[in-house]
């Protein structure tokens, strides 16, 4: 295998009907690759489109034109255009990814959104449990908000339990949108050690990192992406 | 844990339905696949053919035009040319309807244990104190209070109504269940309670289901996968959070900019 | 139609005549073979309710206007009709069924259900064991059983055509639930030949078991509701139940005041304004059969000269 996905010829615009017409241009024949291994850094100027990337990588937004290839499962597949199903059934077992924010389900406990991604692979609570509790005690989520449901948390605090949900379960590779953005640097800290273990399981990684050191630390190389408008080549 | 292949078949599987009521166009040329375990979203405006389509693929409803492919336990049937017994054997061992009306899903002159208990012994069990100890036991799960176990639904509020629906329809383990507005004419904390225990269920007892609503936070709760209809046309389909956060037609960039937080 | 009417008619030495004006038991040839074809065709399916052209009768509906539609079709001049109201031959209403066929069929009619080969009746089967070759008709005013839980009629037609009958277990679920046991005594729903449920007719659930094989045809008629249906000899009809609540008939702590029977089905009779009560055989031809045969009830005596005892002690049966 010499990627774990490959990006080709990527075309992204979003319309917008309903504010005249507008069009806005945010790749254009983009092309990447990620190797087995590999930890890639997006770096580019705020609204360059590395968040747009990432979720065109994980299926949230619509691929205008091009390719996105994913090893699966033993088979190659596209990413752009993908079955519905597939996606899902990528997004279970391939491509994990941590957003910029949590989004919580009312009433559902923390320890429960830590463990989904496992249980939703057909574990049972018991079997996966030590491993949210691991990663919560880490995180240093006090145990007695365990059971509470995330809505009333701080925003560090939903951070640090997103960051858990996304590595309770390990996948071939981790999209991760500024992970250590509203943290402390203890727990930053931390973050980083998760996200090394990954790597060191063989997880391979793009992310966007807003944190220089950060930065440094984790990632094998930096891809930049350019405006659109002064696109060359 | 293993990761099953994703190339088992669907559960259902919709080939171009349309139906229509005389000249009028009821829904046109509606297709998709549901797979096990997961959950299909129909939003559109009133009129837009969401009831239409959600009882045509339930078997409630011929359609003018299409198929209807649902794998049984015993096999895949066409739903729309199955002989009726098979038809609604299969619609009352592995399927399920709530409706936005109680009044449609509920017997309201028979008690709570009756209404659940109905299903079991229209499958053939004959024993009264199994039936009740289940009747119970899904009271509890909808979390109904078991002490009203004897009471008819014309004495329960709208929330313990659908509940009630809820619990009715699942006694049997249903494999796919059809909702139309479930949530609507409820209070807003009585629906955020209603869509908890739903997706709780949901997950317990790997269920598929088909929700119509008109109300995008419910998808995004409950759905993978959505269908926008408008004059019976779904002009926009994908994966719930694709079609909410990156919507591509305008009317369904309309729909999802009118609300605050989908 | 005249010639038609003289060989059906009475040639039998000692029948009672025919009333001048009236066809053979009353119906036009035209409706009793109509309706003979329904009931053949309700014999053929067991338990299932066929519709028919029910006809106006000289009488109101609710007095059995569908069982003097069937009988009228059965009976010919050789019949001995026996008509029963409530196990009483002698009510007024069996007792002007019975006179209207002796003067519109010219039949001979008797109270001795031995003797008769059709009996018409109204909410009871006779204690007297029936045999095959006897036609046993029951008067029914409501044939069908689903409607109380389930008003649409359509909706009932299909649920028996697919023989989904979770319903009529709610009904009984609603009955254990609310009063500790199936409280349904009359009209107990029962399943026939393993496929349809039917309403036996407003007889007490005590007669239920006599309709199981028995040898004896039974044939049901709803005139109002325009229903003809059928139980052939020697077919199963089992009571509804649950395995934990199984079917039973209502037992008597006593025995008939007349006969000493303790196993008849007995009814209550106030005798006088304290509200003293007596209890007897319902089945009035059966009490009488065995009061003649010598069987004794111990108020036997005090019901004769009409001196009520208001003893409640314990009563022993002859
Ligand atoms: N039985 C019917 N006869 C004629 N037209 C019908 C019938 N049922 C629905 N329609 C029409 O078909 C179209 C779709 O109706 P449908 O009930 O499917 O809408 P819906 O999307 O469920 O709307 P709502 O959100 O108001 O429930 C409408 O124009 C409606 O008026
Ligand atoms: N769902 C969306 N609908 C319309 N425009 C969007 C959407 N998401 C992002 N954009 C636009 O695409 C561009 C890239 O955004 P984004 O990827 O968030 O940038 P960043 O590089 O800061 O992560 C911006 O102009 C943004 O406004
Ligand atoms: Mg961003
Ligand atoms: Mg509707
Ligand atoms: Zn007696």
């Amino acid at each position: 295998m010499k990627w774990m996905i490959d990006v080709d010829r990527l075309n992204k615009n979003f319309f917008l009907h309903t504010q005249g017409e507008a069009k806005i241009p945010v790749f254009r024949d983009f092309h990447m690759k990620l190797k087995p291994g590999e930890s890639i850094a997006l770096v580019g100027p705020s609204g360059v489109g590395k968040s747009t990337l990432l979720r065109l990588l994980y299926g949230n937004y619509k691929t205008g034109s091009g390719k996105i290839l994913v090893h699966h499962n033993g088979d190659v597949l596209n990413m752009a255009g993908a079955d519905p199903h597939m996606i899902l059934h990528i997004r279970k077992w391939t491509i994990g990814y941590v957003s910029q924010f949590l989004r919580v389900i009312p009433r559902v406990p923390a320890i429960q959104v830590v463990m989904e991604p496992l249980t939703v692979r057909g574990a049972s609570e018991k079997e996966v449990r030590p491993r949210a509790e691991e990663l919560l005690s880490r995180l240093r989520i006090p145990e007695r908000l365990w059971s509470l449901s995330p809505t009333t948390f701080s925003g560090g605090e939903q951070q640090r339990i997103n960051i858990a949900r996304g590595f309770s379960a390990t996948y071939p590779v981790m999209l991760l949108d500024e992970p250590t953005a509203s943290l402390d640097p203890v727990n930053s800290g931390t973050v980083v050690e998760i996200i090394k273990e990954a790597i060191g399981m063989g997880t391979s990684i793009i992310g966007i990192f807003h944190d220089e050191d950060v930065r440094n630390r984790l990632a094998s190389r930096c891809v930049e992406i350019q405006p659109v408008n002064n696109h060359t080549k | 844990m293993c990761m099953k292949n994703s190339d088992d078949i669907p559960l259902l599987k919709v080939e171009s339905i349309s139906k229509y009521y005389g000249r009028r166009i009821g829904c046109l040329g509606i297709e998709f696949e549901l797979w096990p375990g997961e959950a299909l979203g129909i939003v559109g405006e009133s009129g837009s053919g969401k009831t239409t389509l959600l009882n045509c693929i339930s078997g409630q409803l011929e359609p003018s035009e299409g198929a209807v492919w649902y794998s049984s336990n015993g096999g895949v049937i066409d739903m729309c040319n199955a002989p009726e017994p098979q038809r609604r054997l299969v619609m009352r061992t592995e399927m399920g309807t709530v409706y936005q009306n109680p009044r449609d899903g509920l017997r309201m002159h028979v008690s709570a244990g009756g209404n659940i208990g109905e299903r079991l012994m229209a499958n053939g069990l004959r024993h009264y104190g199994q039936v009740r100890r289940r009747a119970l036991n899904w009271l509890e799960k909808v979390e109904i209070d078991q002490e009203r176990i004897d009471d008819t639904p014309d004495t329960f509020s709208g929330g313990m109504q659908q509940r009630l629906q809820i619990a009715r329809n699942l006694v049997t383990r249903p494999r796919l269940i059809f909702m139309d507005e479930p949530t609507s004419g409820l209070d807003v904390s009585v629906q955020a309670r209603l869509l908890d225990l739903l997706r709780g269920l949901v997950t317990e007892l790997d269920l598929s289901m088909v929700i119509v609503t008109h109300d995008l936070a419910v998808t995004r709760l409950l759905a993978h996968r959505l269908i926008v209809m408008r004059g019976g046309k779904a002009v926009e389909s994908g994966l719930t959070d694709q079609v909410l956060d990156d919507p591509q037609h305008p009317y369904t960039q309309l729909l999802v900019s009118s609300i605050l937080q989908p | 139609m005249k010639k038609q009417l003289k060989r059906q008619s009475n040639t039998g030495k000692d029948r009672p005549r025919i009333m001048a004006g009236y066809n053979f038991a009353y119906l036009d040839e035209q409706t009793k073979r109509m309706i003979r074809r329904t009931i053949l065709k309700a014999v053929a399916i067991p338990g299932y309710q066929v519709p028919f052209g029910s006809r106006e009768m000289p009488l109101p509906y609710g007095w059995g206007t569908g069982g003097i539609q069937v009988t009228a079709s059965l009976i010919g001049p050789e019949d001995t009709l026996k008509v029963i109201d409530q196990g009483a031959d002698d009510t007024t209403n069996a007792v002007s069924i019975r006179r209207f066929f002796s003067r519109t069929a010219g039949v001979h009619t008797t109270t001795r259900t031995r003797e008769a080969t059709i009996i018409q009746t109204r909410h009871r089967i006779p204690e007297t064991h029936l045999r095959n070759g006897q036609i046993i008709v029951y008067q029914v005013p409501i044939p069908e059983p689903l409607r109380f839980i389930e008003p649409r009629a359509k909706e009932v037609l299909r649920m028996h055509a697919l023989k989904e009958y979770g319903i009529m277990f709610v009904k009984l679920y609603e009955d254990i639930s609310r009063y500790g046991r199936i409280a349904k005594a009359f009209d107990y729903p029962v399943l026939v030949n393993d496929r349809y449920v039917m309403s036996p007719s407003p007889i007490p659930k005590f007669d239920n078991p006599k309709m199981d094989c028995m040898p004896a045809l039974q044939i049901f008629g709803a005139g109002r509701e325009k229903r003809i249906y059928s139980v052939p000899p020697y077919t199963k009809v089992k009571s509804l139940d649950f395995e934990d609540y199984p079917f039973e008939v209502e037992r008597w702590s006593r025995c008939c005041a007349l006969c000493g029977s303790d196993n008849s089905y007995l009814d209550e009779i106030i005798m006088d304004d304290r509200g003293s009560k007596l209890f007897v055989c319902s089945d009035t031809d059966h009490c009488n059969e065995r009061v003649a045969g010598g069987y004794k009830g111990n108020q036997a005596e005090s019901i004769e000269e009409a001196q009520i005892s208001t003893g409640t002690g314990a009563r022993k049966c002859a």
